[in-house]
């Protein structure tokens, strides 16, 4: 019965295969540019306006991110920037506080890397004043209230302790620490430790505000349906804000590190996370399009090389990527995976093999495959309100001009193969990689150190220490 | 790539005139009709910026897998981008994404779907593309195809489920809310050994049956010309023979649980997690809207009841989420928290249940339900701020009611929802047995 009716729907698809179409050139597209002004007191106000839906982002950016965390207080930024909403702001307590952000539909997004804050507040249209009134008055004057910090850094620190059981973020720290070294801004995460956590006092926030928190180290963008009068409304807003702060200098450059395999043991996991790089470039790159490009090429679409060869060719793994995390001083670049636990020393082999390959450049047809997908993906952000949002508020923070990609853009296409190649590198630095591998070292330990490129290996704990 | 997704409901309540009219009118213009051969077409004109989304999807999910099959609608959607004989394997993704296109695909309880976005000028490339799978794709299946996709699979399991801290819950919460033989009561990922015995037979037989015109809908959202869209439409779908809707499963409402049971699972994690799963409506059936407030006032921001009472006041939970999570023919109400340092699965479990009694004792007010709304604004309208957002919108109302022009129901449906009745439901709803998932460390 099975064979029969098989046989029989085998006949109904007869299907005549058609001819690819012609693809017509595309016409040229320039994203739209934010508009951006300084108020009287400093401040920065960028407005990119799109009134299809009711929505409107309101972030604030503030240049008061993890690199400027004390060497003994790492997290210090974070809780300052959090602790704007958990401790209460003018004449609102945590809880009037949070309350009036509920009837706006929603709470602060906070997001602190090692360039800045990022506070976002999306709400509907009608409500634009009143979530306008209230950033300004967490972002000019904070109350840092000490019970509140009592509780929030409880709060801060069990969230350590649920972070600490994703793989993805121990490979992603135990990166960093390992390539930026112990002392570096960058060596930590944004969100400190335990230890540093416990040691910051009310004192501690309030000195970090009032060194990193002013008009002149503040943007503020606005996104989506906004007023047209927007930026004068946000003048207004922060007329009264006063501070003699100024925005920090970039951290120095990380002295790269020897290559090195790092093993963090995760007893029965069915996976072993993967990050392979080395320290990067900082924001301000000349190379910035030819880094995107080739950052596509090796790992950011699905016909990558990465994906192609770890997903597609062998089967080693959900997805492959490849990124370079962009910081006012020199940060990352890494390739990525999650692989099964039996294929995790191939897989590292592998990836390997495409770093080198990288050097020799790309290809003419990934050239213009590069180029292609990043237009796409530029065009797709600027017709969503949040993600333009999040996009514009990241290169403002690494101090890039707000018509950053439209010169991007020009530099995009004056690349070719070589030009590209000679960008390779520059980026790519093989014999300097450190490899990490969150994974059940019993099961990979062996297979690993086999690797002929494999000079030294050491063993971390899930917060990066040194183990045996 | 090729992610797997539970479809969210997103919902409308039967279209009555709400009571208090709001400020935030939108309008989604849509066109929609009928091919010959069953196919529903969707255009939805946007010129703004130079792209398109299309998508095509499928009236199929894991609800309609065999017995000794399940995760094989998931792993289909995997195979229908393995190549056919005139777009051979790696062609798909390479073709598009040479001019900037890309594309993914998603398998849920009850739908799978596929998209494509890219710049306007690949409006013909799509078309030609999805065509050609929906046409001709079992022509080029083969074992070395299947087993490649059966590993990638798998990993995926791993990575999304099996090693992704609390997400075992996932795997198990169908098995134990729906009854043996009930079309949800596998995870849609499947399981290793159903997935090892996939073969190609079904992968052909799966195609024949389901992925035919008059099973699926085809939608074209973004800056392009419409009558050009409908000749090129007609030219890649229109000759396709009609094939009959294949009949889809009912789906039996689950049989009340006959008693609240505790599932204990071990994890590798620091802190206790604990969830409550109720059994709650369906998409847009009555009551669903109301189960959207309540989760919104129940853990919605930090000024919802369980946040305030478990994160600031008893400060025991690290964080708490409130979920109804909304299939076309059941829901699943889940309220969940994890544990502070030093505390444990029986401290969040207590307070879960006083704040789920206080419901009685305090209920709703219209000032929280106010915020609800709010709340539930600023989600959808996110939402659908994006093109595919909003297409993957325009294909769950039509799935649902063969209306796409109803997405901003999306949002007015929560007008005429006052406090009591959010009340009422949220009694029907949470006093039935009902399941507690406890993960602790290892």
């Amino acid at each position: 019965m099975k064979v029969a009716l098989f046989l029989s729907v085998l006949f109904c698809g007869n299907a005549t295969a058609m001819p690819q179409p012609k693809i017509e050139s595309q016409t040229r597209w320039r994203p739209m540019a934010a508009v951006s002004q300084r108020t009287a007191n400093g401040l920065r106000v960028a407005v990119l306006r799109q009134t299809d839906l009711p929505i409107v982002h309101l972030v604030g950016l503030v240049t008061a991110g993890s690199d400027c965390d004390p060497e003994d207080k790492p997290g210090l930024a974070n809780a300052v920037a959090e602790m704007l909403e958990e401790g209460g702001a003018a004449s609102y307590t945590r809880s009037t506080l949070t309350e009036a952000l509920a009837d706006l539909g929603g709470d602060l997004d906070v997001e602190v890397d090692q360039n800045g804050v990022r506070l976002t507040l999306s709400t509907t249209a009608r409500h634009f004043d009143r979530a306008l009134e209230l950033m300004a008055a967490l972002m000019t004057r904070p109350r840092f209230e000490g019970e509140e910090w009592t509780r929030e850094r409880e709060a801060l620190i069990s969230e350590l302790l649920k972070e600490r059981a994703e793989p993805e973020r121990i490979a992603d720290e135990v990166f960093d620490r390992v390539i930026f070294g112990d002392g570096h801004p960058y060596a930590h995460s944004p969100d400190g430790t335990e230890a540093g956590l416990r040691a910051i006092n009310v004192a501690d926030l309030r000195a970090f505000y009032s060194t990193h928190y002013g008009p002149r180290t503040t943007t503020l963008l606005l996104v989506g349906d906004a007023p047209r009068d927007a930026a004068l409304r946000v003048e207004r807003a922060f007329a009264d804000w006063k501070s003699n702060a100024v925005p920090a200098a970039p951290p120095r450059a990380a002295t790269p590190g020897a290559a090195r395999l790092v093993i963090v043991d995760r007893p029965g996991a069915t996976q072993s996370e993967l990050r392979i790089g080395h320290v990067g470039v900082a924001s301000s790159t000349s190379d910035y399009a030819a880094l995107q490009l080739l950052k596509t090429v090796l790992g950011g679409s699905f016909t990558s090389r990465l994906n192609q060869n770890l997903r597609e060719r062998h089967g080693y793994t959900y997805g492959a990527h490849a990124r370079f995390k962009l910081f006012r001083a020199p940060g990352s670049f890494d390739a990525s995976a999650a692989v099964r636990t039996d294929v995790t020393a191939p897989a590292v082999r592998e990836i390997l093999s495409e770093l080198e390959g990288i050097l020799k450049g790309p290809t003419r047809e990934e050239l213009r495959k590069g180029r292609s997908l990043l237009i796409d993906q530029l065009v797709e952000t600027f017709g969503h309100g949040l993600l333009s949002a999040q996009f514009l508020g990241k290169l403002l923070l690494a101090d890039l001009p707000v018509d950053h990609w439209q010169k991007a853009l020009d530099d995009l296409d004056a690349l070719d193969v070589a030009k590209t190649t000679l960008s390779a590198q520059r980026l790519f630095f093989p014999d300097r990689l450190v490899i990490v591998v969150v994974g059940d070292r019993k099961k990979i330990e062996k297979s690993l150190r086999a690797l002929p490129m494999v000079k030294t290996v050491e063993f971390r704990d899930a917060n990066g220490e040194l183990t045996r | 790539m090729r992610i797997l997704a539970t479809l969210l409901a997103l919902g409308v309540a039967p279209a009555v005139q709400p009571a208090v009219v709001r400020a935030e009118p939108f309008q989604v213009q849509v066109e929609r009709y009928l091919l010959p051969n069953g196919l529903v077409v969707i255009l939805h004109p946007d010129h703004r910026l130079p792209n398109i989304v299309t998508e095509l999807s499928y009236r199929v999910g894991s609800r309609d897998e065999r017995p000794g099959r399940t995760g094989f609608a998931h792993l289909f959607e995997h195979l229908m981008f393995m190549g056919t004989e005139a777009v051979p394997n790696g062609k798909f993704d390479s073709i598009m994404e040479a001019e900037g296109g890309q594309n993914n695909g998603a398998t849920s309880e009850d739908r799978t779907y596929y998209f494509e976005s890219g710049p306007s000028n690949l409006l013909e490339t799509f078309l030609w593309l999805e065509a050609d799978r929906l046409s001709t794709l079992p022509d080029g299946m083969n074992k070395a195809k299947l087993d490649l996709q059966r590993d990638v699979v798998k990993n995926e399991r791993r990575q999304s489920y099996e090693n992704r801290p609390y997400a075992k819950m996932e795997l198990v919460l169908p098995e134990k809310l729906y009854p043996l033989g009930h079309p949800y009561h596998h995870p849609v990922i499947g399981s290793h050994r159903d997935l090892s015995a996939a073969r190609v037979s079904d992968v052909t037989a799966f195609f024949h049956t389901f992925y035919v015109p008059s099973n699926a809908v085809l939608i074209v959202a973004g800056d392009f010309d419409t009558a050009r869209a409908k000749t090129l439409i007609e030219h890649y779908f229109g000759w396709m023979k009609q094939v009959p809707e294949p009949t889809h499963v009912e789906i039996p409402t689950p049989p009340p649980l006959s008693k609240t049971e505790i599932v204990t699972l071990t994890d590798a994690v620091e802190l206790p997690k604990v969830t409550f799963a109720f059994l709650s409506p369906a998409w847009f059936a009555p009551d669903d809207a109301e189960c959207e407030l309540l989760a919104a006032l129940l853990g919605g921001g930090k000024f919802s009841r369980l946040y305030q009472r478990l994160v600031y006041e008893r400060k025991i939970a690290e964080s708490v989420e409130v979920e109804q999570r909304a299939m076309q023919g059941s829901g699943i109400f889940l309220i969940s928290a994890i544990a502070r340092k030093d505390k444990t699965a029986a401290d969040l479990e207590t307070a879960i249940t006083e704040e789920v009694e206080r419901l009685r004792t305090a209920p709703p007010t219209d000032r929280e339900i106010e915020r609800a709304r709010a709340f539930l604004d600023v989600e959808h309208l996110r939402e659908i701020e994006s093109m595919i957002g909003l297409t993957e919108a325009i294909a769950q109302f039509d799935f649902r009611f063969g209306d796409p022009s109803r997405v901003p129901e999306l949002l007015s449906r929560y007008q005429k929802i006052g406090a009591p009745a959010v009340a009422t439901v949220a009694l029907r709803v949470l006093s039935k047995p009902h399941l507690i998932f406890r993960v602790v460390p290892r």
